[in-house]
């Protein structure tokens, strides 16, 4: 017999009591009770510490960084892991680990802001599509369609190949090829919102297309958006890296952990740690990113 | 606890199902919360038993417990659930599987998705039958074919044939208790096996039950919120409040002399029909259903109970054995008895007259008397059949088609048919939010006939809608503030006066002002309605329309939303068009009444004249269906047959012909039926070719045996 309790429990907190602000995630009544509901899982708990790390890395990074990341100290070239560096040096002498560390920066700054222009656009697009529906709907969506169909490193390949490589590029490229995938989320989930009868009460009372959809429609898909972006940064992390391994993103002598793998690559037999450690903070960084987005999606679902 | 004589010697020989002393509990979020507390209950051999109470009072836990089906935060503290002389707690899953779908069956509310919907219904019945593995092939088909003629179902070898979706609701559920039946099992546990249907369908469903009775020998445990309808087809009756059973008795017993509060007050809000120009009053049960985070000491009920005194609070009381096969849990019983032995609380049709409605003046004398008026109203939608599917049918889904009526000034008129009949498609149209295909809609003296958008702001204030979905009228990311606050401001009023406003609101549907901080996920889905209800009221409306709002709330919340909307409408004075499937709650509130089949009216008058003869057929067969929970009401029995019709594909002449029990012949399935005008004043009209002295012989649908 096919059956499902998982019912029950949404059953019983249904009255939580109290005011709270639970804006964001269901039935969640403050900070201490989201901590407590994330440390139920060890990954999330696990990942959340990984990328605050690396959050406090990027805002106070040159502050702590044992040397400086930019100088060339050619006495110490491709120098193995030790006390004094410990990740080891590049070709220039430079300290991987001090570079690492700031080049978090970089890395947050690109995809935080690449993210950010992909959600105002595609929430835009998404909501005003999937509100208005038929004939607008059916032509944004399709020009969507188009633009998802390139991959984003080919896209990002031609326009910075033509304008040539800066970070600000990489930022406006990453962000408009994310875009669509964001307004598709937005659209599917205003689609089901806007059939809700809160949407027909405010359509009844005259409401304007401006009101309902921002102030009826948008706080009720901002949860799915949430678990979208989630991951769409962790693709922006993926994608900025690999940018700059192409050498498209930020400029030497500024540190860019794709930038840095690149310039290992020559070394990798020699110089080993070159390479590990820049890919291993990429990788320590978009998985936790991707965990993120997971831990989101459960609190939404009420699963953690 | 009533220690039950020689409960061992007996257990084996004449029940089925003993349960003993059965705490049940889910862990959540919050710890571990008890749901079912000390449920004692034997049920015989081909006995029905019947387990009523409001949702969320632990009914179809104690369902999945008998089954030891509890899922993953489920548990059994104690107990015993003794099926057949043997304790299911102490099987394994494995010997559990031998017991699951061949010794007991279940049957759920939703039979749409009980069955899968790419697999034909003779497939899935016979499945059942394979997995015995003790018949061949034509075995199997042969018992398949004759559970379905035992399920009354028409054409057996076509249906066998058919996927779900092929089939109508009411024909889902027979399949899902064919199937539930065809292993023969000994005990059947049905959930609320008609809740989803329609009136029609279920009065066909429950005399089926009552028919396999006949047939099968398996015990039955009917779930139900609804005691009408538990009274049509069990023995005994269980009622349950707070994961406890409160008052266990023969469902002669439960109904005509209750002597539990609880059980009492649950009678007392069930809306009955008056024939009678009286409104019966109905009497909510005060507060709300309780929250098991947080029970009560002493008595469950005590909170919500009217005669509770200082020792319901301290201690629990005890089901005690008042004579045999009737136990109550109250400690005030003596005291109950004596103080209402000369009312007879539930009397069908109860006269009690509640405060006539006055209709105000209106303000200038130039706005007419009908406030709404419709003149052959139609909206059909597209078929959206896509231009590749060359042989798909393409003719319009016609939800509406031709109705005309008036409403007058301060009065309600109830709009009653089974779903799919156009009703909420006719509000939607009237309220703008969807397009007029063809007629006009007249408001005041104003046309609006256009969507909502292109009109004034004035009038779309004065028109306002209730929904029928309690968790989706209210946007969960809004406080009651927020959304009562809005709709003032809309009107033009300042800030100070709209906070005002809203706490008025907020007390007018009986809310405190604590209310106003809460998100909708914090309120009960009664709580939800009234809200809904004031922002309906917000912009001073001068017309309301009530899509459904009580028919998703338990019948304890229903009869005070439907007291609250009568309420409102003697202090404002405003008009509602309420639409339901259900007469009882209609006839309740409204003044006029019609009653719409596939699109079009086919009968309307005020409502003492639809509830008496003559009836249109249609109506009679309404009035039928319905489920009074009062054995000594005698109903007329006219079912119908089939379901509803496309609205694709409506059947010629009378609409009603195809399942009309009265149909003449031929004359029926080729014209239009004339309308026949009933009384002088010409406010009761049937549309219908019988003649107008064939309609004055019908005999009344209800009578009380003391009439005989």
């Amino acid at each position: 017999m096919p059956v499902s309790f998982i019912g029950n429990e949404k059953t019983y907190s249904k009255y939580n009591g109290g005011s709270s602000a639970n804006l964001l995630i269901r039935g969640c009544k403050g900070f201490g009770e989201l901590l407590s509901r994330i440390s139920k899982s060890k990954v999330s708990l696990i990942s959340i510490i990984i990328l605050f790390f690396w959050l406090i890395m990027a805002i106070a990074g040159p502050l702590i960084v044992p040397h400086d990341p930019v100088v060339h100290n050619l006495a110490d070239r491709f120098n193995p892991p030790s006390a004094k560096y410990l990740f080891g040096t590049d070709r220039y002498g430079r300290d991987t680990f001090s570079r690492i560390i700031v080049g978090s920066r970089t890395v947050f700054v690109l995809a935080a802001s690449a993210t950010a222009i992909s959600l105002v656009l595609g929430t835009i697009i998404g909501l005003a599509s999937g509100y208005f529906g038929g004939l607008v709907d059916e032509l944004v969506m399709r020009f969507m369609d188009i633009i998802m169909s390139f991959p984003a490193l080919l896209i990002a390949l031609m326009i910075l190949g033509i304008f040539g490589p800066s970070s600000f590029g990489v930022i406006i490229v990453i962000g408009i090829a994310f875009a669509p995938r964001i307004a598709r989320v937005a659209r599917s989930a205003t689609l089901d919102i806007k059939t809700k009868e809160f949407v027909k009460a405010a359509r009844v009372r005259n409401e304007s297309h401006q009101y309902i959809m921002l102030s009826e429609i948008l706080p009720n898909i901002v949860g799915t958006l949430g678990v979208e972006v989630a991951v769409r940064f962790g693709y922006a992390i993926f994608t900025s890296a690999s940018l700059g391994f192409l050498g498209l993103g930020v400029q030497p002598p500024t540190p860019d952990w794709g930038m840095m793998i690149n310039e290992a690559q020559g070394y990798i037999k020699t110089a080993p740690w070159m390479v590990a450690f820049p890919a291993a903070a990429i990788a320590s960084l978009t998985v936790s990113v991707n965990f993120l987005s997971d831990t989101i999606r459960k609190l939404e679902s009420g699963d953690l | 606890m009533s220690v039950r004589p020689d409960s061992n010697n007996k257990s084996g020989n004449n029940s089925i199902l003993v349960i003993e002393n059965l705490f049940v509990s889910y862990s959540t979020r919050h710890g571990k919360t008890r749901v079912l507390r000390d449920i004692s209950l034997e049920i015989e051999r081909g006995e029905t038993y019947g387990v009523v109470g409001e949702s969320g009072c632990g009914k179809s836990t104690l369902a999945f417990a008998i089954i030891k089906y509890l899922g993953r935060n489920g548990f059994v503290d104690s107990g015993k659930i003794i099926f057949n002389g043997e304790d299911l707690l102490t099987k394994s899953e494995r010997e559990m599987q031998q017991i699951w779908g061949k010794k007991i069956s279940m049957i759920f509310q939703d039979p749409s998705s009980a069955l899968n919907p790419s697999v034909r219904v003779g497939i899935q019945i016979s499945e059942v039958l394979k997995a015995q593995k003790v018949f061949s092939n034509q075995e199997i088909k042969r018992n398949t074919v004759s559970i379905l003629e035992k399920m009354h179902i028409a054409d057996p070898h076509i249906v066998v044939n058919s996927y779900p979706h092929q089939l109508s609701g009411g024909m889902r559920q027979r399949i899902c208790i064919g199937m539930a039946l065809i292993t023969n099992p000994d005990l059947l546990i049905m959930d609320e096996p008609t809740t989803n249907l329609d009136v029609t369908t279920e009065a066909n469903i429950l005399d089926m039950i009552a028919d396999l009775r006949k047939k099968f020998d398996a015990a039955i445990v009917y779930i139900s919120h609804n005691l009408g309808v538990v009274s049509k087809v069990v023995d005994r009756v269980g009622v349950m409040y707070g994961g406890i059973l409160v008052e266990e008795g023969s469902i002669e017993d439960i109904i005509c002399s209750p002597q539990h509060p609880y059980t009492k007050a649950l009678l007392k809000s069930i809306p009955k029909i008056t024939t009678d120009n009286v409104r019966a009053e109905l009497i909510p049960v005060s507060g709300s259903v309780l929250d098991f985070k947080h029970i009560p000491s002493g008595c469950v009920f005590q909170p919500r109970c009217s005669f509770s005194k200082k020792i319901c609070s301290q201690a629990e009381p005890l089901l005690i054995q008042k004579k045999p096969g009737y136990r109550v849990r109250c400690h005030r019983i003596s005291y109950i008895q004596q103080e209402e032995q000369s009312i007879d609380l539930i009397e069908y049709g109860q006269r009690k007259k509640t405060t006539e409605i006055t209709i105000p003046t209106p303000i200038d004398k130039k706005s007419p008397l009908a406030i709404l008026k419709l003149d052959g109203v139609k909206k059909y939608y597209d078929s959206h059949a896509s231009w590749l599917a060359l042989n798909a049918d393409k003719s319009d889904i016609k939800a509406v088609d031709g109705v005309s009526f008036s409403l007058n000034r301060g009065r309600t008129l109830g709009l009653v048919g089974e779903s799919g009949c156009g009703k909420s498609t006719l509000i939607h149209t009237i309220i703008g939010l969807e397009d007029i295909t063809e007629g006009e809609i007249a408001f005041e003296h104003l046309n609006i006939s256009q969507p909502v958008g292109r009109r004034d702001d004035a009038v779309s204030n004065k028109i306002q809608i209730v929904f029928q979905d309690p968790t989706g009228t209210l946007n969960p990311k809004k406080t009651v503030q927020q959304t009562l606050y809005r709709p003032i401001r809309l009107t033009g009023a300042s800030h100070t006066e709209a906070v005002r406003r809203t706490e008025e609101l907020l007390q007018a549907v009986h809310l405190g002002v604590d209310y106003l901080k809460r998100y909708p996920d914090q309120l009960s889905g009664g709580e939800k309605q009234r809200i809904a209800i004031a922002r309906a009221f917000a912009s001073n409306p001068e017309l309301i329309l009530c899509d459904e709002p009580t028919s998703s709330l338990d019948v304890s919340i229903q009869a005070a939303l439907i007291n609250l909307l009568l309420d409102l409408q003697a202090k404002y004075g405003t008009s509602y068009l309420f639409i339901s499937h259900d007469l009882a709650v209609v006839s309740n509130l409204s003044d006029t009444m019609a009653v719409m089949y596939l699109g079009r009216i086919m009968e309307f008058g005020p409502t003492n004249k639809i509830l008496n003869p003559p009836y249109h057929p249609y109506t009679e067969a309404l009035l039928s269906s319905i489920s009074i929970p009062d054995p000594r009401v005698k109903q007329k029995r006219v079912r119908l047959t089939g379901s509803i019709p496309s609205a694709r594909d409506v059947p010629h002449g009378c609409r009603f012909n195809t399942r009309c029990p009265r149909k003449i012949g031929a004359v029926c399935e080729k014209e239009e039926p004339p309308v026949r005008v009933i009384n002088e004043s010409g406010n009761h009209k049937i549309y219908c070719h019988l003649a107008l002295e064939q309609l004055c012989t019908m005999e009344p649908v209800f009578a009380h045996f003391n009439d005989k």
